[in-house]
């Protein structure tokens, strides 16, 4: 049985690579800036991005990873936005294919009324009690408002909304 | 495209691998120094569990010590006391997937009025950035009112490589060289459940001392990894935060929570947790790392040969 201690030099290493990576991933580019529609009172956390690929998906779940895994992400990058005393957290995840996007998508909002948008670019989401999800092709976001509050829903709402139109525009992209 | 020269190889191949040859060796560790933290089989002498219940966190925490003999039965002047909450995630406390921060802060307040010569609060978070997460949690700002020092171990030199006893499955583990040097070691987990280790109480609250706990979570089984730790690192007190506890979407949430009122204290980590468990509806048998706690004789999680006392508040 291999123990442990054996793994750590080389999980380190990995980790390296994985924080290289997180600059190039496209799933990085997905991510909402305050220059997106609706966000320009919101800024980025300074040093808050995190970036998961595979088993590398603990640094942003940590045991919850597998959960991930199993139900087809490929990796996931996590940014945190602020607004005063308010934080937004999004997290957006790649899928091996738009299907698996869709199932979890569903899976996450069984009860939740969903949005779908249809005119200029294709997408649904979903908005509950601060928490905001929503997906494009391969791409899955889900966004949580860590204050509370009515303006929450809201806040969580112009998020999920910009992560789909870059998704939605990414996904154009990719079919030319 | 450009091309990787020679002389460019070269310099990046020695930065990895010096980064690598560092991992390995454990920079800054000093085998030498002892690890006050580790216990032997059966130690556990004192079953005894306290459980306060009520709606004020810091007097649970209060009542829950008293019942036990009081702070000073632990801390004495002059002590470093180490306090380890559970502070990873970006989330407030209401959320409950942290410990709250006036049960740690109650904590502090306790050990300094023990005279405890330097109170240390200290987690491996793993949401960043580290300072941000701690004041969102708010057990930043709150314990350092009340005294303590609150440090993030985000830093691989904050750490030491210990051998864990009579091990399977661990090898050696970095572990925060502070709580290892302690005089006094409490644990404060809050209670929730989790996707991958079913909850979330003190043994598996303890992976937030260790540097590379992840690989725990991709190892063949992160149930063994929690119990074997507690051979090696066993705190003096366990103070379980149960006044909210997080029910779905564990570890992080948000998702469903109850109030449970509740601060439970002892010196029988498995007992704390054995006890737990039942908050959740779980028998202490059907969380693999409390089972293997039991076998392993770290504590009592038999509930029946525990001695409970109840304290109202």
């Amino acid at each position: 049985m291999k123990k442990i201690s054996l793994f750590i030099p080389a999980l380190l290493a990995v980790a390296s690579i994985a924080l290289l990576a997180a600059a190039n991933a496209p799933v990085a580019k997905l991510l909402p800036e305050p220059k997106d529609k609706g966000l320009s009172q919101w800024k980025a956390v300074p040093k808050a991005v995190q970036y998961g690929k595979g088993e590398g998906l603990t640094e942003i779940y940590d045991g919850a990873y597998k959960d991930y895994l199993d139900a087809g992400v490929v990796d996931a990058v996590r940014n945190l936005y602020q607004r005063g005393k308010d934080y937004v957290e999004v997290t957006v995840h790649t899928f091996k294919s738009p299907k698996a996007a869709a199932n979890f998508f569903r899976r996450e909002t069984p009860s939740i009324k969903k949005k779908l948008i249809v005119k200029t670019y294709w997408g649904a989401w979903a908005v509950s009690e601060g928490k905001g999800y929503g997906y494009s092709g391969k791409y899955y976001a889900t966004v949580i408002a860590i204050h509370s509050g009515p303006k929450a829903d809201k806040d969580a709402k112009v998020f999920i909304e910009a992560f789909i139109r870059r998704a939605a525009l990414a996904n154009k992209a990719a079919k030319r | 495209m450009s091309k990787y020269t020679r002389r460019e190889f070269l310099i990046t191949a020695g930065k990895a691998g010096a980064l690598v040859a560092l991992a390995g060796c454990g920079v800054g560790n000093k085998a030498a120094e002892p690890n006050r933290r580790r216990s032997e089989p059966g130690e556990a002498a004192d079953k005894t569990l306290a459980i306060a219940t009520g709606k004020d966190p810091a007097a649970l925490v209060a009542a829950a010590v008293g019942a036990l003999g009081g702070i000073s039965a632990f801390v004495k002047k002059g002590d470093r006391v180490v306090i380890k909450p559970n502070a990873s995630w970006a989330r407030s406390p209401e959320n409950a997937a942290t410990t709250n921060p006036q049960v740690a802060a109650a904590i502090v307040k306790l050990c300094k009025q023990a005279g405890a010569a330097d109170v240390l609060v200290v987690d491996h978070l793993i949401d960043r950035p580290q300072e941000l997460v701690l004041a969102i949690t708010q057990i930043g700002p709150v314990c350092r009112a009340a005294g303590a020092r609150v440090v993030a171990a985000g830093n691989q030199a904050m750490y030491r490589r210990i051998t864990v006893p009579d091990a399977s499955l661990l090898g050696e583990v970095l572990v925060i060289k502070e709580v290892l040097a302690a005089d006094v070691f409490i644990n404060v987990p809050i209670a929730k459940c989790h996707s991958d280790t079913t909850v979330t109480l003190g043994l598996k609250n303890l992976m937030g001392v260790v540097w590379n706990r992840q690989t725990w979570h991709t190892s063949e089984s992160v149930h063994r990894c929690i119990a074997e730790f507690g051979r090696a690192v066993r705190p003096d007190l366990t103070i379980l935060d149960a006044n909210r506890i997080l029910l779905t979407d564990g570890p992080k949430g948000p998702g469903k929570t109850k109030d449970v009122g509740q601060v439970i204290a002892g010196r029988d980590p498995a007992a704390v947790d054995a006890y737990g468990a039942s908050l959740f509806g779980l028998k202490p048998d059907a969380v693999e790392h409390i089972r293997l706690a039991g076998e392993y004789r770290l504590g009592e999680t038999d509930l029946s040969k525990v001695k409970i006392l109840k304290v109202q508040r």
